[in-house]
């Protein structure tokens, strides 16, 4: 009867053993992405929290309406790539779902954004529209929270709009927003933060 | 008489109980085995499934927007907007590029991808050098020639020509599964 015992836990003990290696593909895929990266401060700026916003003189590629504290249009915050640039720069480095390679973004954190635009700690969304009205609503605790990034540059270039741009939103590789690809709005033309 | 129970059951056990024992264990593996095969089947045909649920939303996305331009074009003789019909190439400039990156496993998708590429040249031509006789266009980003922005009315007549109701947004779910998928097909 041991014997038995023994032999039915040697069976139970080489299925799990067999059961372990089956599940080996999946755990590889898993383990196979790159090491997160995060972003690194490359300008710091002249445009920060607190100071007044000109209205742009190019070509508009961001408009900010809702609850904001600064306006430089009517009740609108506009923006240009010039002006965007001159807030606090960043780099960084993500795995781009879409081209299935990694590329080197560089542009504004949306928290920084938030701070210029005079956000109000009451604020709870912030809905991002796309230039073929894609559509993406975030919390405005998990904007904070996340270093999710307002890309202008993509591999130190300006993106075309048939390359994304001229702004998209950009996740770190830690960030567990940036799973979900239906969160990596491209081509984004407004923002209202409610 | 006084009977040694451990004996008694020792004596009972026959090759023919061992057999059995062995068969069990032999069941029980195979039935995990069996088990093990289906679930890495059912994963994969998950993956397999995902995968193409992605590249069928980003075809859709791509019939949109290859719509949307065709009807700018079709306008232009009448509006004169090269803005709208050069950003439609730009969306549709995106989303193939979105298809590109798809079809990496898709030899079939790459092909059709760089089929179209003389046609969207052709476009791409004939929206550089603009309408003869066209009023002055509004003012393109410094250093992109050909890709200027959203127009403010841009989109309201593209949903009714899309047949869409005039003031209706398509908005995907947040979180949702097929976002992108949502876009073409609301």
């Amino acid at each position: 009867m041991g014997r038995s015992i023994r032999l039915v836990v040697v069976a139970l003990v080489t299925a799990l053993a067999v059961a372990a290696c089956g599940g080996k593909d999946e755990a590889t895929e898993q383990t196979a992405s790159p090491v997160a990266s995060s972003p690194t401060v490359v300008d710091a700026g002249s445009l920060a929290a607190g100071e007044k916003i000109a209205a742009p003189r190019g070509e508009v590629v961001l408009t900010l309406s809702g609850a904001i504290g600064e306006h430089n249009k009517g009740k609108r915050l506009e923006f240009d790539l010039a002006s965007l640039e001159r807030m606090r720069r960043v780099r960084l480095e993500a795995a781009e779902p879409f081209l299935k390679r990694r590329v080197m973004f560089e542009g504004v954190l949306l928290s920084d954004l938030l701070a210029v635009a005079g956000v109000p700690d009451s604020a709870s969304k912030v809905s991002l529209t796309a230039l073929d009205d894609y559509k993406v609503d975030f919390k405005v605790a998990d904007v904070r929270s996340s270093q999710m990034l307002l890309a202008t540059k993509a591999d130190g270039k300006h993106m075309p709009v048939d390359r994304s741009g001229p702004i998209r939103i950009v996740f770190p590789d830690s960030s567990s927003l940036g799973r979900n690809p239906d969160l990596w709005i491209w081509s984004v033309s407004s923002m209202k933060v409610a | 008489m006084t009977v040694d129970p451990g004996r008694v059951l020792r004596r009972r056990r026959s090759p023919f109980q061992f057999a059995l024992g062995g068969v069990l264990v032999a069941l029980i593996l195979v039935v995990e085995v069996l088990i093990l095969q289906a679930y890495v089947t059912v994963n994969r045909s998950t993956a397999m499934f995902g995968q193409v649920t992605f590249l069928t939303g980003n075809l859709v996305n791509v019939q949109r927007e290859a719509l949307l331009l065709n009807v700018e074009i079709e306008e232009l003789a009448a509006t004169h907007d090269l803005c709208g019909a050069t950003l439609r190439r730009g969306l549709l400039g995106t989303e193939l590029l979105v298809m590109e990156g798809l079809g990496e496993d898709a030899p079939r998708v790459m092909a059709t991808v760089r089929a179209i590429g003389p046609d969207l040249q052709l476009i791409d031509r004939a929206l550089r050098a603009g309408l003869p006789g066209r009023p002055p266009g509004r003012p393109r980003l410094p250093g992109r020639p050909g890709l200027p922005l959203r127009p403010a009315d841009a989109g309201r007549g593209h949903d009714r020509a899309a047949g869409q109701v005039p003031g209706r947004r398509r908005v995907p779910p947040v979180n949702g599964p097929a976002g992108r998928i949502a876009v073409g097909i609301a």
